[in-house]
């Protein structure tokens, strides 16, 4: 039946509504008193509006002028629209000192409206609100005439939005929900450890899909804001760009190349474990790029967190002058969990900034019960996700927790790094290691860093026997595998020598041997070549012999 | 009736807004003179305002509901009254005519007093 829907000018309440309140027909919006009916109407007369369309309202509990003063505080252009003649505000507001006697019809009513409607060509109707148009008569049920109201509104094609109040206690649907109207909303608030919150919940729709479940909104100053759930079918855009941390050791820990583009990073440790200035760092490196950031801090105002960073060499000053660095402090038991993660999405949609960091995200989480919260920061973590800003947060852990997290919220970041801070021979040493990263090679190590001046710095701890070394163990331990080097390297020494001396000695006898060899050799040479003249000369004294008895 | 700017502020001023198309709207001339004619309200003025002929006044006005009948009595005293007058008692009272009958039922008295008197002085 309703193929179309018209934007209601909130983006969240699109998403909830498959694309907005559905087009020529009535759409219900109940709540009870200061729940944000009239703000909900304005904010889509106001989105009519700005497209060139018109609008009438019905307004029956405030003031023509007062409606168009709302308008203009939320820089919904009030004024300037009622002068173009695109808005036209009906005052049905109920005439007190009317006397009723006897039976009368409604007629005026549609009259009115479908006279105001044809002058302006308006698209749109407001009617704000229903149970106060009769108010004046003494009637609080709706009437027959009210139902042919909207039966004229569908015939005529008008897009109508209609208030209504509601009681606490009234749970019941009405005659009006069941029959006259195509899509009801309903507004409550609720009070939860002293902190209130507002819930929208679309209670029907006909013909349509709807999200069905309850979401909080807040009252901004710039009309409603509501938590939008855009991204809770897993669809986020895949980046493959990698960004440093800045901090070239932990790069290599996460793979080599940093993280990706628009992931959630956590960081966990315990107080004092250097999870701000880690945060910070990340920061600072996507300023130093000319990227925008924001950071949001729940413990550490604007100017102690610029003189808190300056001291480890994280300058901020000229971020924040060019508007590239926004810092958002504020204590978490301000508002509720809602409003806060609102404010947020609200400061990460003007700004749109490259990074967000939240520190420490645990301190939002005492703030309700932990199935609530978990449940609020997936939407949360996912929404981030969706407008591809990178989240950074930080986990405050308990000292008592044994350093194990108690965020149900670490298997939806995709980066988590763990500080430790270990004590050893009368010290703390700082211990930083990768728990997970998805889609990186992450190194199994666990690092030692410092604090200094130049903010974080990573050590190569001793790595041996089976155990890491840190500190100034690490040192000592260092010193004593020199000190074993060296007697080594002695030892060899003096082997060496030993080798060379036997090889000298060698050498020398080896000279004698062959002396004597030589000496004894030319001796028997000598008896030989002797023995061999004198044979020669017994025969040539035997010839001659012969040769003289010849 | 005549209607004379002179005599105006001593007048009841009536002005009713009606939905031609509707029932209730149309038997409400004749009931409201024949209530005046019974509470001996002589004296009074009535203009009738259908709502298709001006919607605008309607919106001016601020009227949700057909017949309304506004009354100007002539202390300058305004009332509205939604609704055909069948409950006519309420209109009667709110309108000020059962004063206006006592006032005449005194007159009326004083006017027999001074008629009882007359023997006497003669």
């Amino acid at each position: 039946m309703h193929d179309k829907k018209i934007s209601t000018g909130l983006k969240g309440l699109d998403t909830v509504l498959k694309g907005g309140y559905p087009a020529a027909s009535p759409t219900l919006l109940k709540g009870g008193p200061g729940t944000g009916k009239t703000v909900f109407s304005l904010g889509f007369t106001h989105a009519q509006l700005r497209q060139g369309g018109s609008a009438v309202i019905a307004t029956c509990d405030e003031s023509p002028e007062r409606l168009v003063g709302y308008m203009d505080s939320f820089g919904m252009e009030g004024t300037e629209h009622l002068a173009s003649g695109r808005l036209v505000i009906l005052d049905f507001r109920p005439n007190l000192d009317e006397t009723v006697v006897g039976e009368y019809d409604l007629s005026p009513i549609l009259l009115r409206i479908s006279h105001a409607i044809e002058n302006s060509g308006a698209q749109i109707l407001i009617i704000d609100s229903l149970q106060n148009l009769l108010l004046g008569l003494g009637v609080d049920k709706p009437r027959k005439e009210i139902l042919e109201l909207f039966d004229w509104i569908r015939d005529k094609g008008v897009t109508t939005l209609v208030t209504m109040s509601a009681s606490l206690d009234d749970q019941q649907p009405s005659l009006l929900e069941e029959y006259a109207v195509d899509c009801v909303i309903h507004l409550s608030q609720n009070l939860d450890n002293q902190l209130m919150t507002r819930y929208l919940r679309v209670l029907k729709m006909r013909g349509s899909a709807h999200g069905s479940n309850s979401y909080p909104f807040s009252l901004t100053r710039r009309g409603v804001s509501l938590l939008p759930i855009t991204a809770t079918h897993l669809d986020g855009t895949m980046e493959l760009e990698r960004i440093s941390t800045g901090i070239p050791r932990i790069d290599s820990m996460l793979g080599g190349e940093g993280y990706y583009k628009g992931a959630s990073l956590m960081i966990s440790g315990r107080s004092g474990s250097g999870k701000t200035i880690l945060a910070s760092s990340l920061l600072n490196q996507v300023l130093q790029q000319g990227e925008k950031a924001i950071y949001v801090s729940f413990e550490e105002s604007q100017s102690d967190l610029k003189r808190n960073l300056q001291s480890v060499g994280i300058d901020l000053t000229n971020h924040l002058e060019s508007g590239q660095l926004l810092i958002h402090s504020g204590r978490a038991i301000e508002m509720g969990l809602e409003d806060h993660l609102i404010t947020i999405i609200d400061l990460v949609e003007t700004e749109s900034p490259r990074l967000l960091v939240l520190d420490p995200v645990s301190a939002l989480m005492d703030m309700g019960s932990s199935r609530m919260v978990k449940m609020l920061m997936i939407r949360f973590i996912s929404h981030i996700k969706t407008v591809g800003t990178t989240l950074v947060l930080t986990e405050l852990l308990p000292d008592a927790s044994a350093d194990y997290s108690d965020l149900a919220i670490s298997s939806l970041v995709d980066t988590w790094f763990r500080l430790r801070q270990v004590e050893s021979n009368g010290e703390l040493n700082r211990l930083i290691y990768v728990v997970k990263s998805r889609g990186s090679k992450t190194s199994n190590q666990v690092k030692e860093f410092t604090i200094g001046e130049n903010g974080i710095l990573l050590e190569d701890p001793y790595i041996g026997e089976g155990e890491v070394v840190v500190g100034s163990a690490r040192v000592t331990r260092i010193k004593q595998e020199q000190e074993a080097m060296d007697r080594k390297r002695y030892e060899l020494d003096q082997i060496e020598q030993a080798l060379s001396t036997l090889q000298t000695a060698y050498e020398s006898k080896q000279k004698v041997l062959g002396a004597e060899y030589e000496s004894e050799k030319s001796e028997l040479m000598r008896k030989i070549t002797e023995l061999k003249r004198q044979a020669g000369q017994t025969i040539d004294q035997r010839d001659a012999m012969r040769e003289l008895r010849d | 009736m005549p209607s004379e700017k002179n005599a105006s502020d001593k007048k009841h001023h009536f002005l009713l807004y009606i939905d031609s198309s509707k029932t209730k709207s149309q038997h409400v001339t004749d009931r409201l003179h024949t209530i005046c004619r019974l509470h001996m309200l002589e004296d009074y003025t009535l203009e009738i305002i259908d709502l298709h002929d001006n919607p605008a006044l309607f919106e001016h006005r601020r009227i949700i509901a057909v017949p309304t009948l506004e009354i100007e009595t002539p202390e300058s005293k305004k009332h509205r009254f939604v609704g055909d007058l069948s409950n006519s008692e309420i209109f009667i009272a709110a309108a000020g005519m059962k004063q206006e009958a006592s006032k005449m039922a005194k007159k009326a008295e004083e006017i027999l007093g001074k008629i009882k008197h007359l023997p006497k002085s003669s």
